[in-house]
């Protein structure tokens, strides 16, 4: 039997159905957030407190405006504190306002407008702060992972690989950005080399990792088989296999070993530019790509 | 304890949209949101094509992820099985309608109150309807509530009590006496897509 891929609330017909609520906003309100939080963890890691800051400040206004922009009732936005107990939007929230108190609190000595602030970086509370901020920082860059995998409704959402999916792009789209705030703050020699292996590494990752998650969800059900066919065969082949996999993993790739052999401004930028297309094209790609089972019997 | 649900007879239905037109006078919903819709399905290859109606809804599911997923508590269960939407709550997030495997969940826009179904005005009984709208002015998600307000006065939903081919039961699926118990007992009922695990409570029977 060959079902169709419908809009059945236009066209009253039983078929596959594509999710069509959660499109750019909340592709770019998770991009923002898991990029952030992830040039937070690496920043923070490597002791440079203005990546540490930048990475806050995207979660925190970036992030926030396009979750505020999205909401049909963003003046009612604090009632998302109700429900942690059953929901990752409330959890997700409550991770990113411990983020934000415990990163800015352990960063904001660093900077001399805040030296006042009595904390010691290097002391156990410091230490203690950094741990509760790095903890936070993790939760906002995977949280959004299971609000996605949560439900049963959308079969190639529900597996526990998307949070994993989530936190090695978020740590990625982390290292591309410290590595180009650190190169235009000639940071120390030693720790840009750290920031490059990571960089390397991380495609490599993120590369078996979108391998793995498209050949289980392949294998699982017909209808997440029908999603990863829109990714590679179907509508979205184009922005997938040029976006993601070729600009975002592979030219990433060569221009961070290019980098590694000649450190030149303008290989740095496209290594960014190219790392960004793909981090936010696999975002908003995999929300297009969310499709229902039909109702059959 | 009550736990209301329905049975829809696939045989019976004739596809003629009762229970869509019914659910639309009731609730007065905008153009495009239907709370109850019927389904076309074909099977087959000529000459042995079948066609099949399958009107579908909310199934006020006993294990909703609609409920769980909801960040504010707007989304809630009430003790006899009826999921419902606190529209005074609601941020309008969608994550319930993402969540929901049925895809039975609407948004309702911000300028909702201004849509009617006729062009440049709202008819009298749509904005009466709107006036009472708990949502206010809009941008929050709606759904079917079973007529809670019609079973509480002994009455069936506006959808079973309108079918002309008498192809939906509504009643306690907790009741073993029933006549949706019966039906689903003697005619094998099929919950919708139950690899989602939800639980429905409704039942379709072939």
């Amino acid at each position: 039997m060959v079902l169709p891929f419908v809009d059945e609330r236009k066209e009253f017909v039983v078929g596959f159905r594509a999710q069509t609520e959660w499109k750019w906003l909340i592709a770019a309100a998770f991009f923002m957030g898991e990029i952030g939080a992830g040039m937070y963890v690496v920043s923070a890691l490597n002791n440079y407190m203005s990546g540490a800051l930048v990475g806050l400040l995207v979660v925190l206004v970036g992030k926030t405006a396009a979750h505020l922009l999205y909401l049909g009732r963003p003046e009612r936005f604090w009632r998302i504190f109700a429900k942690p107990s059953t929901s990752w939007i409330s959890r997700g929230l409550y991770a990113m306002v411990i983020f934000a108190i415990f990163g800015a609190l352990y960063i904001a000595p660093s900077f001399d407008a805040f030296s006042w602030v009595p904390i010691d970086q290097a002391s156990s509370g410091g230490q203690a702060i950094l741990g509760i901020s790095l903890l936070a920082a993790v939760v906002v860059m995977i949280y959004d992972g299971f609000v996605m995998s949560y439900s049963p409704a959308l079969p190639f959402w529900n597996t526990t690989l998307l949070p994993v999916l989530f936190l090695s792009y978020s740590l990625l789209g982390g290292a591309t950005l410290t590595l180009v705030m650190m190169y235009g703050s000639s940071f120390s020699n030693t720790i840009i080399q750290i920031v490059e292996r990571l960089e390397l590494w991380l495609i490599i990752i993120n590369f078996l990792v979108i391998a793995v998650y498209l050949y289980t969800q392949y294998y699982s059900n017909v209808t997440a088989r029908k999603s990863v066919m829109m990714l590679l065969k179907e509508e979205y082949s184009v922005p997938f296999i040029v976006g993601v996999v070729i600009i975002g993993l592979v030219i990433t790739l060569i221009m961070a070993l290019s980098f590694t052999q000649a450190r030149l401004g303008f290989i740095l930028v496209g290594l960014a530019i190219s790392e960004l297309i793909g981090d936010f094209l696999l975002r908003f790609l995999m929300l297009r790509v969310g499709i229902y089972p039909p109702v059959v019997f | 304890m009550v736990r209301w649900g329905m049975t829809i007879d696939l045989k019976r239905c004739v596809g003629c949209n009762a229970c869509t037109a019914a659910c639309k006078a009731k609730n007065q919903t905008p153009p495009g949101v239907f709370f109850t819709r019927v389904l076309i399905h074909e099977d087959g290859e000529y000459p042995n094509v079948s066609r099949i109606f399958i009107p579908v809804q909310c199934n006020h599911c006993s294990e909703p992820p609609c409920v769980r997923v909801c960040p504010t508590g707007a989304s809630e269960q009430r003790d006899d099985g009826i999921v419902i939407v606190d529209q005074t709550k609601c941020i309008g997030c969608r994550a319930c309608y993402v969540a929901c495997p049925y895809n039975n969940r609407f948004y309702l826009d911000r300028n909702f109150i201004e849509e009617g179904y006729f062009p440049d005005v709202v008819t009298p009984p749509e904005k009466l309807k709107r006036e009472e709208f708990p949502g206010g002015k809009g941008g929050v998600v709606a759904k079917c509530d079973f007529c809670y307000d019609r079973i509480e006065e002994g009455r069936d939903p506006a959808c079973v009590r309108t079918c002309p081919a008498d192809a939906r039961k509504f009643g306690d699926l907790e009741d073993p006496e029933s006549e949706v118990q019966k039906l689903i007992r003697q005619r094998h009922g099929k919950q919708p897509i139950p690899e989602a695990g939800t639980d429905p409570s409704i039942f379709y029977l072939e």
